[in-house]
């Protein structure tokens, strides 16, 4: 490695021109200032030499160099040297070109150590270059190996991976990890040194480093492969796509669920396949992602290549000029949720229906008011219906309508029930009146009559209306109406059926039942009648009859003669049997109809209290008079109640309370006996219900055996 | 079937004597009754009887028109009579009491009625209320007649037996002794102490310790007056 000598020749010339020139100089400086300091010139060949030629060639020149300085110093000179002076000049000048020689000596020396280090260093990097760009191992040491061999001015150099030993060609370098480095066996002690102590280090770390690196390429290539096998069997759509909107890679499911060869997919922009619907949110997607914003799930449809939709749903992130997509067919998905959506908003509906149907089937069973039927049905309709406007109206025989329920959407003008509706010109109401079925008018804008007009006039535009038929008859209608421009729903008539057939049943029940209590009334009040007159008949008429016979008896006893005694006494006689048959029948008429005084029930049923054979608890509170009609049924109701009692019951007590309560006249007789008392079985029971019922009154009997009997009637006071 | 309180009111017809045969003879009787055929036989059973029968009237109207012509000792009247056939007689009678409270006023009925004896009797003495039936017992009416005349208040022992024989619970009755059950029943049909006396066959003084008794148990306050005393008895049998 040590640069070659300048051949020797050179040297002694160069010296030598040195020599010449310094003498020369130094002559002529002498010339400028006689002084002898020049020597120091000679050094500078002594300094030229020593650091070219070496050591040796250097001392030469210094010895010359000193004769010549010696020599000249004295110009012209003499031949011997003159003294001891001149001696002491001359080993001067050795002595400090002697050092000077020295020190160059050593300054070369360590240029040299520089140099070398220099090329060890170079010699590593190229090494680290050759065996770290190779993928082999094999292949990079066998680089490393030549170029060492170049480098190290080697016939040949060669790096084995096993433990190899020494042959006479070669010799052998162990190194770490069971390598060897072979190098011929004329290779310098000088070299070999240098092998060892500093390029052997540097392959053997390089030799772990490449050892390292193969590694983890190894373990790089099985995690890429694993990852590859994850990308190629997903199911979910994963790609790698540039900014440009090109796909850069993807996987084999994308062909799965769209239908493209993975080449036409790759070919062309991928928005070419998103539907054109969603292009604008894929678009503004990926600006987001190019902006290096983050992109939370979003879902597009894609355009198969069989031209259906899929519903892909993405997750992207985006990375330098990259994004990466994991996408998932939804399609099934969201058709499952939109059919579950509309399957429980059919539910509901339906079920908000069968709820607003009960409730006024509730009313209707429970016999309640017509108004409040027909206000419940407006209401419900309306609620089912979407909020519209509703309204049920009676045909009338004049040939109008009447309304009879309404409920107007929020913010528009209540129409007041009881208003009268011409059933002339256009409009729903006289369409279902003519034909008897249901009838719709999607607009009333250029409806004629006074009905269409005020249609118009409350901002309805279209109205649905269906019959309501009770019994076969055309009863009336129920409608629904809309502000909004367009038509009411197909199946609005059969919703709104639905609740006509509701109220129809509440209007045939409510004729039905006003029939049935009118038709008790007249039997009751016929029955009191007949009641009524033979009670008269029997006091004014057959009584007042034995009275007059009687009188007519004691007349005929008077004036007859006192014989025969017996016949007085037989007249006699027969005026006291008259009387008992008169008390008899004052007996019997009692019963038959309740004689109420001004006085009204209080004494009356104060009079039955003091003729029960079970002693009566009396508690009454009637204010004001009650009816007379219901004041006979609650005498009766009282009378039959403590005929029974004292009959069956065997009870101790009766306690009887008879008040009034606003408009409720309430009546109960409650007894400490044996109880088990039915209605149905007594006819007594059963009349007395008929006339209570007939008087819209309820009657209740709670009998059970050992806890007495109770029977409590309320009777409106003002009859239905 | 009937009895009579002794009144200390007397009547200005009965003159200045105080024993109780002392009305004036004949008495004079209106007679109200819609039924001719009845009517006529009370009318000639009272003729028979020495009754003056002054007039007779077959409607309210008629009625008050003969009693004011007439201004009889006593009135005979029909509860119902025409036109509504209801208490036509008792409000006549009321009428009667107000323009002429010195006439008598017997009410006949065809059934006993609480209330309106009730009525009758606070309308005050010299007053009766009978079943129509007690007619044909001839004597004993026209003997009734007599009593309301002189000023006894008069109810129907069929009336009286009902609100004593009357069952009721917690019955302030209950604490009556048997006799003092009878002594009251006696005391509501208008009976004075020694009538009931008379009729118990016992002393009166017996009898007035009964009565003390009663009203004590009953909480009634006694008075002096025998028509009160009826109708506090009547009025509590009723009310209880």
């Amino acid at each position: 490695m040590r640069p070659t000598a300048p051949r020797l020749a050179l040297g002694i010339a160069v010296a030598t021109a040195f020599i010449v020139v310094e003498s020369i100089l130094a002559i002529l400086l002498r010339r400028v200032a006689p002084d002898e300091a020049f020597g120091v010139v000679y050094l500078v060949g002594v300094l030229v030499i020593s650091i070219g030629w070496g050591f040796g060639l250097a001392v030469v020149t210094s010895v010359v160099s000193a004769l010549a300085f010696d020599y000249f110093r004295n110009w012209p000179p003499d031949l011997v040297p003159a003294g001891a002076q001149n001696w002491i000049a001359v080993t001067v000048f050795l002595a400090v070109a002697l050092l000077v020689n020295t020190l160059a000596a050593v300054a070369r020396s360590r240029a040299d150590e520089a140099d070398q280090r220099r090329q060890e260093a170079d010699l590593g990097a190229e090494l680290a270059h050759l065996m770290l760009r190779s993928g082999n191992t094999r292949t990079a040491m066998d680089r490393a190996a030549l170029h060492l061999a170049q480098v190290l001015g080697l016939p040949f150099a060669n790096l084995e991976l096993d433990t190899i030993a020494s042959d006479q060609h070669r010799c052998a370098i162990p190194l770490a990890d069971g390598a060897t480095l072979l190098v011929p066996t004329e290779t310098t002690t000088q070299t070999l040194q240098r092998l060892r102590e500093r390029v052997v280090p540097t392959l053997e770390a390089l030799m772990r480093a490449t050892r390292d690196r193969e590694e983890i390429n190894h373990a790089l290539e099985e995690s890429r492969r694993d990852l590859e096998r994850f990308f190629d069997l997903s199911s979910d759509l994963l790609c790698i796509a540039g900014l440009d909107g090109s796909y850069r890679r993807i996987n084999p499911a994308f062909e799965k669920a769209l239908g493209y060869p993975i080449q036409e997919l790759m070919s062309r922009p991928f928005s070419d396949f998103v539907h054109p619907a969603d292009r604008s949110r894929s678009h503004e997607a990926l600006d987001q992602l190019a902006r290096g914003q983050p992109v939370a799930q979003f879902e597009i449809r894609f355009i198969c290549s069989d031209g259906s939709e899929r519903w892909i749903e993405w997750n992207t992130v985006p990375d330098r000029s990259e994004l990466y997509g994991a996408g998932r067919d939804v399609t099934e998905r969201r058709v499952a949720q939109r059919i579950i959506k509309a399957s429980h908003d059919e539910l509901r509906v339906l079920a908000q229906q069968q709820a607003s149907l009960r409730r006024v089937a509730t009313l209707v069973a429970r016999g309640a008011d017509q108004a409040e039927v027909f206000a419940a049905v407006a209401e419900e309709l309306s609620r089912i219906l979407g909020g519209h406007s509703t309204a049920l109206c009676r045909f009338e025989s004049d040939g109008g309508a009447t309304l009879i329920a309404n409920r107007a959407e929020p913010r528009l003008k209540w129409t007041p029930v009881g208003t009268h509706l011409s059933l002339e010109g256009d409009n729903v109401a006289t369409k279902v009146f003519r034909f008897g079925r249901a009838a719709r008018l999607n607009s009333y804008d250029n409806a004629a009559g006074s009905t269409a007009a005020l249609i118009r006039d409350l901002g309805i535009r279209s109205v649905v209306g269906v019959p309501i038929v009770v019994e076969g008859n055309l009863w009336g209608a129920a409608f629904v109406g809309s502000t909004y421009p367009e038509p009411l729903p197909p199946d609005t008539e059969s919703r709104i059926a639905d609740f006509t057939g509701l109220v129809a049943t509440a209007i045939a029940n409510a004729q039905t039942h006003a029939q049935l209590t009118a038709s008790r009334a007249r039997i009751v009040a016929a029955t009191d009648d007949a009641r009524r007159r033979l009670e008269r008949d029997l006091h004014d008429g057959a009584q007042q009859r034995l009275v007059s016979l009687g009188l007519a008896l004691r007349s005929a006893e008077a004036s007859a003669s006192s014989e025969p005694a017996a016949l007085k006494k037989q007249i006699s006689d027969i005026v006291t049997g008259l009387v008992d048959v008169s008390a008899d029948l004052q007996e019997i008429s009692r019963g038959i109809h309740p004689i109420l005084s001004k006085g009204g029930l209080g004494p009356a049923l104060k009079a039955l209290a003091r003729r029960s054979s079970v002693p009566v608890d009396l508690d009454l509170d009637l204010k004001p008079r009650v009816p007379e009609s219901t004041e006979v049924a609650a005498y009766y109701v009282v009378a039959e109640a403590l005929t029974n009692t004292a009959k069956y019951a065997c009870a101790s007590e009766v306690s009887v309370r008879a008040k009034t309560d606003g408009a409720t006249l309430e009546v109960s007789v409650r007894d400490d006996g044996v109880g088990g008392a039915d209605a149905a079985k007594g006819s007594g029971l059963t009349g007395l219900r008929d006339r209570v019922e007939a008087l819209g009154g309820r009657m209740e009997i709670k009998s059970h055996p050992g806890t007495g009997t109770t029977l409590i009637v309320e009777i409106p006071l003002s009859p239905p | 079937m009937t009895s009579e309180i002794s009144s200390d009111n007397h009547r200005l017809r009965a003159g200045p004597a105080q024993s109780g045969d002392r009305v004036r003879l004949p008495l004079r009787v209106v007679l109200a009754e819609d039924d001719v055929l009845l009517r006529e036989g009370m009318a000639s059973l009272f003729t028979q009887s020495g009754i003056d029968v002054v007039g007779q009237a077959g409607d309210a109207v008629q009625l008050l028109k003969v009693v004011r012509a007439t201004s009889p000792d006593l009135v005979v009247v029909d509860i119902r009579m025409p036109p509504t056939q209801t208490t036509e007689g008792l409000d006549a009678a009321r009428v009667i009491r107000d323009e002429l409270p010195e006439t008598g006023i017997l009410v006949l009925s065809a059934h006993a009625d609480v209330e309106q004896a009730i009525e009758l009797l606070a309308s005050g003495h010299g007053v009766g209320y009978l079943l129509k039936s007690r007619v044909v017992d001839v004597e004993d009416f026209v003997e009734t007649l007599q009593r309301i005349a002189k000023g006894a208040t008069v109810v129907d022992a069929a009336l009286v037996q009902e609100l004593v024989s009357a069952r009721r619970r917690n019955d302030p009755l209950a604490g009556l002794s048997a006799r003092e059950r009878e002594v009251l029943a006696l005391m509501a049909e208008g009976r004075s102490n020694s009538g009931i006396a008379h009729t118990l066959c016992v002393a009166e003084g017996t009898v007035e310790k009964h009565v003390r008794s009663i009203l004590t148990k009953l909480g009634i306050t006694e008075t002096s007056e025998n028509h009160r005393r009826v109708l506090a008895v009547i009025t509590f049998l009723e009310a209880r």
